[in-house]
């Protein structure tokens, strides 16, 4: 019915209340065009979120939207996604939300392999609580939380997932919207549990990562196959020190997913299956 | 020896070390005496190890439902030396205690010259019979001859258990059985005379727990999400063992706070969900107990209790959870919470926990307890008649716009709602303060429009509950909530023997507080005696608070034992009897 959807059909009127210049409008931007591109009903698509200055996201894009706990983003959209394994489920995760205080459901989630594309918005500091030190923040940064440079060595979102089990690893930069766009578009379109680590300079708190130092520092690959043809090259090249950062699509391959390996998804998501008469005769039998 | 009574009702203890089979014992005699047509229940007391220590289990028997477990029983099998040792002097007069003579001495026990001890070389039979394992085998058999009861039943039961390790291993244990039965008839005299005789109905064997699980499954459960604690642990085994019969998705979560997320996601997007812990896991779920309340999301939490504070007695009983139940989560929102009694409350309020959750569109917290979730049971459930399902408001097609108001202030508080993947339902959820679609708010008028509308649901709520349960008639009331239920009612008759007359008051839904109900009920009070399983006495702290009414007397265990009938029949009659 509705086949040729364009950006105009994922916009809300309401205009996001990032401060200007944010690296979140460039992502919200490109979610919006990857949308479009892969065809994706409105109807039929969740973004959830968590808590942080990125997870307001959801209140600017018009399909379903739940903006949950600090941290609980992935656990909620396991939830969701088992519940209609139809729909298309993006988790929208900040830097602290999903590699601080949601750590220990990032990693087990990759294990999972659900077909959900997990984007992660880092910008090396915990933005809505006015700029302290995040898990991704270089080892020395100096915040309010860690005035004396940060003792703590920082996170590697993208090596993290790959060691997990993702089966779609990339690293993309806020302000490059070509390039985000087909990073996640690929991401949605890729049958399995996805990870989109996108470098967003905080233009307020963060005076370290700005545009400019990404702009000179990034290296961006090309996007028509994977940096990496194997996973354990893939996190080789993760953890190895580069002269630039790189982008693009860093490994890919396709395993089983969570949804084709539970027979229970076999007669249709589990919201549209019929539960007004259930024989439980079989149940009882064993216990008499 | 001759017995001195002919009895109606048979108690039986086990012990031994752990990983002796123990509870084999009692579960194996409570399914065989349960297909016999006799009413059984068993309860259990282990250590938090897997080996070695001091377990024991009980199995009551009798012709009609056993209300109450008691700590002093007919008949013993002992495993080990320590057995004998503890539990000599718990032995009824005319009682016996089977043991091994070749293995246990008992010279140095003082054992009460009233009971009987009967040696049955069980270690050596169970080799015989061609496994050592089968020693408590052997043990049911020397039971059922003391008890006379037919051994057939056990051997069904025997073909149950051990059909699926083939038929060589069934044969072995049919063989230990008789073995043990045939020793007791050749060279024993004692008997335990009763008249227990089974009407041959058919009945089924269920733990709490299982009862929850069916509950869940007869709801239409979809999805079960739990990370495995003490004794809530076998609600995510038992539906895990039965989710690819009933079409139930079922995740062990990396923990509990991911556990009830998902579940929260899941009850969001359209499917029961449900997640199952005991204390410490419920404690982690506070914020999203809140999350519910807040996006009114449906979801049902189990907490089968175990005595606190913090890893506590993880094997034992207790009802510390009821205030953290009513209280956790941060700020004011709508949440039901309900407490069962037995297993037909497991199965029943499950049923009702689903429709509540998804018509108020709020958190439900179930609270159970060691002594209900660990308990077997024979039950008579009906289960060919259909259940209620009510699946609450679905927002029409013709209101799902595109511009949805999926949070409509409405005069009962309820929003109709969508789903993700409906058609023009569209709206987003947040854990913010929001307006009727949604959408972020921070202004007075509109947070007020919104708390007012969650909070009208309890009203609502409130008013649909049914009243508290009552048993008997009397000026003497005894209020309980939870698995003091069948105790309590085996105090009622025990006291009625005794002259003393009370009403039981059983609180199943805890809040919203049915007031009216409840001042209903105790108008005509001469005395409110008060019996639960917590140090502070939280539900009668929260009588007080929601009717003013303080009780006269307060029955309280917390030393994570469960109360029997008679314990609590000799507490209220101490108070009676002083007025």
């Amino acid at each position: 019915m509705n086949t040729e959807r364009t950006v105009k059909d994922y916009s809300t009127k309401a205009i996001p209340s990032w401060c200007p210049g944010c690296g979140d409008f460039g992502i919200l931007t490109a979610l919006k065009k990857a949308l479009v591109e892969i065809n994706a009903d409105p109807d039929e698509t969740l973004v959830v979120s968590g808590i942080g200055c990125g997870s307001l996201l959801p209140y600017w894009i018009n399909t379903y939207g739940s903006c949950t706990l600090h941290g609980r983003a992935i656990p909620f959209a396991t939830g969701s996604k088992i519940a209609n394994h139809k729909n298309n489920i993006i988790v929208n995760v900040g830097d602290g939300d999903g590699l601080g205080i949601g750590m220990g459901h990032f990693v087990h989630f990759f294990r999972r392999n659900l077909d959900v594309m997990v984007i992660c918005d880092n910008n090396g500091v915990y933005g809505l609580t006015k700029g302290q030190t995040s898990p991704t923040a270089k080892k020395g940064t100096k915040t309010s939380s860690t005035p004396f440079g940060s003792i703590e060595d920082y996170v590697n979102g993208a090596s993290l997932a790959l060691q997990m089990g993702a089966t779609f690893v990339a690293r993309a930069y806020s302000a490059d919207a070509p390039g985000l766009t087909e990073i996640m578009k690929q991401a949605m379109n890729h049958n399995g549990a996805a990870f989109v680590d996108i470098l967003q300079p905080c233009v307020t708190f963060n005076k370290q990562e700005t545009y400019d130092f990404y702009n000179k520092n990034i290296d961006k690959n090309d996007l028509t196959a994977p940096i990496c043809s194997s996973r354990s090259e893939a996190i080789t090249f993760c953890n190895t020190p580069q002269e630039k950062i790189p982008t693009g699509i860093i490994f890919q391959e396709e395993l089983p997913t969570y949804e084709e390996q539970v027979p229970q998804f076999k007669k249709g998501p589990l919201a549209h299956q019929d539960i007004s008469q259930i024989d439980v005769t079989d149940f009882m039998e064993r216990r008499s | 020896m001759t017995p001195k009574t002919v009895k109606n009702k048979i108690h039986i203890l086990a012990g031994g070390p752990a990983g002796t089979g123990i509870e084999s014992i009692t579960h194996s005699l409570a399914l065989a005496l349960t297909r016999e047509g006799l009413f059984a229940i068993t309860t259990s007391e282990y250590q938090n190890i897997i080996r070695g220590g001091h377990s024991f289990a009980s199995v009551h028997v009798g012709n009609t439902e056993i209300l109450s477990h008691q700590n002093h029983y007919d008949l013993m099998i002992a495993m080990d030396k320590n057995s004998v040792q503890q539990h000599c002097t718990e032995i009824d007069e005319g009682g016996a205690i089977i043991y091994d003579g070749e293995k246990i001495n008992i010279d140095d026990i003082d054992i009460p010259e009233t009971v009987e001890m009967i040696h049955v070389p069980i270690a050596r039979m169970a080799k015989e019979s061609g496994l050592s394992l089968a020693a408590n085998v052997v043990g049911v058999g020397a039971v059922f001859a003391i008890i006379g009861q037919s051994p057939e039943q056990m051997k069904t039961v025997l073909e149950t258990i051990f059909t699926r390790k083939g038929k060589e291993v069934v044969e072995i244990n049919h063989r230990a059985l008789q073995a043990g039965y045939d020793y007791v008839k050749e060279n024993v005299t004692h008997q335990i005379s009763n008249q227990l005789k089974g009407d041959e109905k058919k009945r089924f064997l269920m733990g709490g727990n299982e009862a929850i699980a069916l509950g869940c499954i007869r709801s239409g459960l979809k999805f079960l999400s739990a990370y495995p604690m003490t004794p809530g642990s076998t609600i995510l085994t038992t539906l895990a063992k039965e989710s690819q019969n009933y079409d139930i998705v079922v995740v062990h979560a990396e923990d509990e706070i991911s556990a009830v997320n998902m579940a929260i996601g899941a009850g969001h997007s359209g499917i029961r969900a449900a997640t199952g812990t005991s204390g410490g896991g419920f404690a982690l779920m506070g914020e999203a107990v809140s999350l519910a309340g807040q996006i009114e999301a449906p979801v049902v939490i189990f907490d089968a209790q175990r005595p606190g504070p913090s890893t506590g007695l993880p094997t034992r009983t207790g009802q510390g959870d009821l205030r953290m139940a009513m209280h956790c989560g941060q700020g004011d929102f709508p949440r039901l919470v309900i407490a069962a009694g037995d297993h037909q409350d497991c199965v029943d309020l499950t049923g009702e926990a689903f429709n509540y959750a998804e018509k108020y569109q709020l958190p439900v917290i179930f609270l159970t307890e060691k002594y209900i979730a660990d308990q077997y049971r024979t039950c008579e459930f009906d289960i060919t008649k259909n259940i209620n399902i009510d699946r609450g408001k679905i927002a029409p097609p013709s209101e799902l716009d595109g511009n949805f108001m999926r949070y409509k202030d409405t005069p009962d508080g309820i929003s109709p709602r969508s789903v993700p993947g409906m058609k023009g339902g569209r709206y987003t959820s947040t854990s913010y303060e929001h307006d009727e679609h949604g959408k972020p708010v921070e202004e007075t008028p509109e947070v007020k429009v919104m708390m007012e509308k969650r909070w009208r649901k309890i009203k609502t709520l409130e008013k649909e509950l049914p009243d508290p349960k009552v048993f008997g008639s009397s000026k003497n009331k005894v209020m309980i909530w939870g698995g003091t239920k069948n105790p309590t009612l085996e105090a009622q008759n025990i006291l009625q023997k005794k002259g003393f007359d009370i009403e039981v008051i059983q609180m199943q839904y805890i809040l919203p507080f049915k007031t009216d109900a409840v001042q209903e009920i105790l108008k005509d009070r001469e005395n409110l005696i008060m019996v639960e399983g917590n140090q502070s006495g939280q539900l009668e702290g929260v009588l007080t608070e929601f009717t003013g009414i303080t009780p006269d007397y307060s029955i309280r265990s917390y030393y994570g034992r469960p109360m029997t009938g008679e314990w609590i029949a000799q507490e209220i009659e101490k108070y009676l009897s002083k007025l």
